[in-house]
């Protein structure tokens, strides 16, 4: 259980961290990007 | 396909975590960015490792996505267009890259894709979006110095091969720089818009509109 939640946890920061690199200038995405949802955007 | 599996995971994910809304649309978003490029990268690899160009499209695709990181430019409208095109563009490359080609046209064609990229980074760089307009002067200073010092690398990269005899991978190098860079050009834009059109068979096809 506590392996599971630390799972969950490390996942959901790098979603985190994925989600700011596409809506920073310098984005790896390649030839889509989606909309960048309301928390994101300045 | 994507958006919908992101929204699920997302959605799951917030179940099991109880957060709010505005913390499961970050998680969709960072699925959706993370899902559509990693499910590209394994469809170019596994193509090219078919057609027996695995290096020289991996030498492709590791240019241009150095060189799109920072230039921007072209996007398609929606998820599926973008890895059908990426991935067609890619693979098709590196096959052209894994042609043998003699010392002095790739000389040119060296020389040719640097004067190119010179004038793309001065000119054009960065190519923004609709979503990503990228207009303001430091984020457009910032994103042409760091274009020059990769434009730079790579040259030395370049002729590090030539010079190491690996004169293989030279036209890879070479393509993956020019595509890239190409897509932030106005024709790279209309390029992409002609690719980027909405199939609707009883009409006979409509056109997207692009920035």
């Amino acid at each position: 259980m506590k392996f599971y939640s630390i799972f969950l946890k490390v996942f959901t920061a790098l979603l985190v961290f994925v989600a700011s690199t596409g809506i920073s200038p310098f984005c790896w995405c390649g030839q889509y990007e989606p909309d960048v949802p309301k928390a994101l955007k300045k | 396909m994507i958006d919908r599996l992101s929204k699920r995971i997302a959605a799951w994910l917030a179940r099991q975590l109880s957060i709010d809304r505005d913390t499961e649309e970050v998680y969709q978003y960072g699925l959706n960015l993370l899902l559509l490029n990693l499910l590209e990268v394994l469809l170019i690899l596994l193509i090219s490792y078919l057609l027996n160009t695995f290096y020289t499209t991996l030498i492709v695709l590791l240019v241009f996505t150095v060189f799109r990181g920072v230039g921007g430019g072209a996007h398609m409208s929606t998820p599926a267009r973008c890895l059908l095109v990426g991935t067609v563009q890619i693979v098709v490359l590196g096959v052209i890259a894994a042609i043998p080609v003699n010392k002095t046209i790739l000389s040119f064609l060296l020389l040719g894709t640097l004067l190119f990229n010179f004038g793309v980074i001065i000119k054009w760089v960065p190519g923004g979006t609709e979503k990503k307009p990228l207009s303001e002067p430091t984020v457009r200073r910032r994103a042409k110095l760091i274009s020059f010092i990769i434009t730079f690398s790579w040259l030395t990269v370049t002729l590090g091969l030539v010079y190491t005899g690996n004169i293989r991978y030279v036209l890879a190098m070479i393509l993956g720089s020019f595509s890239a860079m190409f897509l932030v050009t106005p024709t790279g834009y209309r390029f992409n818009a002609i690719l980027d059109v909405k199939p609707n068979l009883s009409k006979g096809g409509e056109q997207n509109e692009v920035l």
